[in-house]
Order: structure tokens, then C-alpha cells, then sequence
């Protein structure tokens, strides 16, 4: 075989126009984490790797580890007093022993524990901050004097918020300290976050050459569930700010009166779950007018004060757990799930969970 | 002389013939063409002087490795199922890893070119052996690492002003 060099090839060799079968079958032999810097590398990796970054969220999640904790292989025997948290999509694994410091990340580094591959990731993280929420991989967090970032663990993206002073009454970072855990946050953003960040860059060039395209961006935003003191009863009112277009948080008022249990993100719309047992929607968070509550469904069932309720949010199905404790308030006597029927209004009990684990605290 | 069965000389190898987009024949051995998918696929059918194939996306360059990747994994095959019948002790499994991952070493430009022909000729092994590189090249890169590793343009932010 006798041959000459040819000419380059290399105009017609583009990475970023792989097939999408190619990068399809590429990103499956990525870890989360490398597939979460794959999708950052240009557009077309970004859209292809969406729905594998999607399907992967309904997988078991990573574990927000304390600093202080050592987690080794060997020892998998959890101790008695480490205890679960529910953020999202993340959750925080506390150690009661440690609660009353600042748990979650010093010294720059954030630790998560894999609990499929029996493996701890270790994150750079800015300055000292606190976690108070977690929703699509973000992390809500306040620093000591109320203000407050949005925090991408894996991007390195920090988006400022508006500082939470919505109240003399607002308990903040105190009440944190004592509980372990500050407020309830979701967060409509998803993986489209990112993008949203880089329109608001555009945005500004476009509209200083004379032309105003910042109505068709639909604001994500952010709702917080914060505790408030009322003399001694503490009520949870809830509270949104939308990020390059509030500069506060700014209460939900609602009809059908504040107090809420619980608060999650489910196609596409906020449901708040009240402390008796009814579950509202949020309406007009990506309007021009005030956001108002609507009820969906109320609760058919005598609300004892020995239960406590979560709202959770799966794949298919929005879900109300609740935890009945046993009369000297010690230990938990059973749970119930309801899933909501939508079309009905009213919530079915369900039996099975299939594949689905819920953690619950 | 007396006409006895030789084990070293063996048949004349049917033979295919592969011709790259630059306009060069590759004469392979039939079991090496048919490592491929695509060509395996309606082989038979074939007439058996009509045994030419026009690979239109494959450059010389590529299908000389492409060719070399499949003629090595044919031997092995041959010789790892010899050491079985035999049941000599071999580590021709572990001997041809070995010269896959040193096979599949090349630069972004090369693995390219492999990734493209292997997908395009169906060669199920190499594409694995492909894929697995990409991945592990991009493992631990930063975005910005891997836009240099493979020569990608962050063109996330369009320039309006941009002419052309």
C-alpha cells in the first residue's frame, strides 16, 4: 500500500457536532459529576445531555455530609445519633453531635457522600455559608448576616439574593441553630438555571442597542417557607423573590390564611401544605400581578397533634405523608402516603412506593 | 511424492476489498472485513468478484488503523479459543486489553476519526473501546479543560456584532 499524506482533515472534525447517539452513549459512561461538567462544555453537549442529567435527579441521591464527620468505607455501620434531613433533591446527613456548629462546610470544602458507589466527594465551595435548602442541585444558603446566595456546588455559580429581612418577627440564623435547620426553599430553576443566568447578561447588551426582549423571559423564582414569631407560637409564612427582577422577599398573602407545614415544586407550579392538612397552589409567580393561593384539596381527616405532614413531590405524583407520633411524642406510630388526584380533588391512599424511597424527618 | 495433509499451508485466503474516501484499496482477508456490521450485513448476497466496498467516510489514514484494529482481534480471538480447546493456561484476554488501551491512545484529532468509522462500520468493540476513551478523557476535566482537550469553541454567547 503506498499512500501520501492527504490533506488535513481537521476542518471537518467538530466534538461539539458529535451525533447525538455518540454523545448519548459517551454520557452513560459518565459520573454525575464529569456528566455535570460535560453539559456546561457548549450547547449542543448541554441539550444532549439534559435528559440523562434528568433521569439521573430520580436516583438516590447524594448526602450533604457535616464537615467533622469521617466517613469510611469499612464503616458503614451508621451511629445511633446521625440523622437525615430532606433538601430537594439533596439531602443532609447530620450528626447531632456537631448540629450546633456550623455543620455543613468550612475550610472551603463541601463534603457529599455517594451512597451508591460508597463514595465521598469533596467540593470547593466560596465563602462561609450555610445550607438552608436544596432544590435541582442548588443550594440555598445565608451567611451571618442575613444575606443570601444561590449556590451551585458543581458549576461554581453564585447568584446574590435579596438579604432576608422580611420581618422583625423572622427568626433567622438563631432559630437555625437550635433546629438544625433554617427554612423550607424551593426553587423552580432546574438545569435551565444557567442559561437563565446568561440572559440576563444578553439581556442588558440587547436592551442598550434599542430593543426590549425582557418580557419573554419568565422569571424563576424562589419561595421560602420562614418561620415567624408571634409571641410564643411560631408561624411559617411564605415568602418569594425572583431573582434580576425583586430586589426583597416579598410576602404570599393568602385568603386562606398563613401557617404552613411544608413546601414543594411539582410540574411546574409551588404547592404549600398548611398546617391542617390542606394544600394550596401558588399562582402568578411569573406574572406582573401579586401572587395569589388557590386551594386544591382540603383534608378529610381529623388533624391531631401528634401528626406531622411533608409535602413531596415524585417523577409522577405529588405526595402528603404523615407521620403520626405515639402518645409520649417519643417515636413515630406509623406513616400514611396520599397521592393527589388531581381530577378529583381528593387524595388516595397509596399502598406502594415501587422503586421510590422517601426520606422523611 | 505423496499428497498428505499439511497443517502449514493453508487455503488461499478469500479476500474483500475496501476502498477509502481518498481513493485507496485496502485488500483485508474476508474474516477481518466482516468484523464489521455493516459489511457482514448482506455479505452473502454478494457476488463473490463483486466483493469491493466503498467506504465514502473513511479516510485512508483511519481505516489502515481501523484495519489493524480488526486483523489483531480476529488473531486473538483465534489464539485465545486455541488456548481454550487446549486448556493451556493463557492470558490472551488480559494481553489484548492491554493492546486495545495502547491501540486507543492516540490524539482528540485520531480518536475522532475511529469513533466516526467505527460507528459508521458498526464494529461494536471498537466503538466501546472509543467511547470509553472520550469518557475517560473528559473524567475530572474542568469545562474549560475539556473545550481545550477537544478543540471546542465556547460559543455560548452569540456576538450580535459578530459579521461573520
Amino acid at each position: 500500500m503506498e499512500k501520501t499524506k492527504e490533506v488535513s482533515l481537521d476542518s471537518s472534525r467538530s466534538w461539539s457536532q458529535l451525533p447525538g447517539e455518540l454523545l448519548s452513549l459517551i454520557n452513560e459512561r459518565l459520573s454525575l459529576l464529569d456528566l455535570i461538567r460535560f453539559s456546561c462544555v457548549c450547547p449542543t453537549w448541554r441539550s444532549v445531555s439534559a435528559s440523562e442529567i434528568s433521569h439521573r435527579r430520580y436516583q438516590l441521591p447524594w448526602l450533604i455530609l457535616p464537615n467533622e464527620v469521617e466517613l469510611n468505607s469499612h464503616k458503614e455501620d451508621s451511629s445511633s445519633d446521625d440523622l437525615f434531613l430532606p433538601f430537594g433533591g439533596i439531602y443532609a446527613l447530620m450528626s447531632r453531635r456537631h448540629h450546633k456548629q456550623d455543620a455543613y462546610y468550612h475550610d472551603g470544602l463541601l463534603s457529599f457522600y455517594s451512597i451508591l458507589e460508597r463514595k465521598v466527594y469533596k467540593v470547593e465551595v466560596p465563602d462561609r455559608h450555610r445550607i438552608c435548602g436544596t432544590s435541582f442541585g442548588w443550594l440555598l444558603t445565608t451567611g451571618e448576616n442575613s444575606d443570601m446566595k444561590l449556590f451551585h456546588p458543581f458549576t461554581g455559580k453564585v447568584l446574590d439574593l435579596p438579604p432576608l429581612q422580611v420581618s422583625n418577627n423572622s427568626l433567622r440564623y438563631k432559630y437555625s441553630l437550635e433546629t438544625g435547620i433554617l427554612y423550607n426553599a424551593t426553587i423552580n430553576a432546574e438545569e435551565c438555571y444557567a442559561d437563565y443566568i446568561r440572559n440576563i447578561y444578553t439581556d442588558e447588551a440587547v436592551a442598550s442597542c434599542g430593543c426590549d426582549s425582557s418580557n419573554s423571559i419568565s422569571h424563576p423564582a424562589i419561595v421560602l417557607n420562614i418561620p415567624l414569631l408571634f409571641g410564643k407560637i411560631v408561624h411559617k409564612q411564605l415568602y418569594f423573590t425572583r431573582p434580576g427582577k425583586d430586589d426583597s422577599w416579598i410576602a404570599i398573602e393568602s385568603e386562606h390564611g398563613n401557617n404552613y407545614d411544608d413546601l414543594t415544586y411539582f410540574n411546574g407550579e409551588y404547592y404549600a401544605l398548611k398546617f391542617s392538612g390542606d394544600v394550596l397552589v401558588v399562582k402568578g409567580l411569573d406574572g406582573y400581578s401579586m401572587p395569589t393561593t388557590s386551594l386544591v384539596a382540603s383534608s378529610n381527616k381529623f388533624v391531631s397533634s401528634r401528626d406531622s405532614f411533608y409535602l413531596v413531590a415524585t417523577s409522577s405524583d405529588l405526595l402528603k405523608v404523615t407521620r403520626t407520633l405515639l402518645d409520649d411524642f417519643h417515636a413515630t406510630q406509623h406513616f400514611l402516603v396520599q397521592k393527589l388526584d388531581f381530577a378529583g380533588t381528593k387524595w388516595l391512599e397509596v399502598e406502594s412506593l415501587s422503586n421510590c424511597a422517601l426520606f422523611v424527618a | 511424492m505423496k499428497d498428505s495433509f499439511n497443517p502449514s499451508i493453508e487455503p488461499p485466503k478469500k479476500t474483500v476489498t475496501l476502498v477509502s474516501s481518498d481513493g485507496y484499496d485496502f485488500e483485508v482477508e474476508e474474516e477481518v472485513a466482516l468484523e464489521s456490521q455493516v459489511i457482514k450485513d448482506g455479505f452473502e448476497d454478494k457476488a463473490v468478484d463483486d466483493r469491493e466496498y466503498l467506504l465514502f467516510n473513511v479516510h485512508s489514514d483511519t481505516l489502515e488503523l481501523i484495519i489493524k484494529y480488526c486483523e489483531k482481534h480476529v488473531s486473538s480471538r483465534k489464539s485465545i479459543s486455541a488456548a481454550a480447546a487446549s486448556s493451556s493456561s493463557s492470558n490472551g484476554e488480559e494481553a489484548l486489553k492491554e493492546w486495545d488501551e495502547h491501540f486507543i491512545s492516540v490524539d482528540t484529532n485520531t480518536l475522532y476519526d475511529i469513533l466516526m468509522a467505527a460507528d459508521y462500520l458498526n464494529i461494536k468493540s471498537l466503538l466501546d473501546l472509543a467511547i470509553q476513551k472520550v469518557a475517560d478523557t473528559i473524567h475530572g476535566r474542568s469545562p474549560e479543560q475539556i473545550r481545550k482537550k477537544f478543540n471546542i469553541e465556547n460559543d455560548s454567547i452569540i456576538d450580535p456584532w459578530a459579521s461573520e
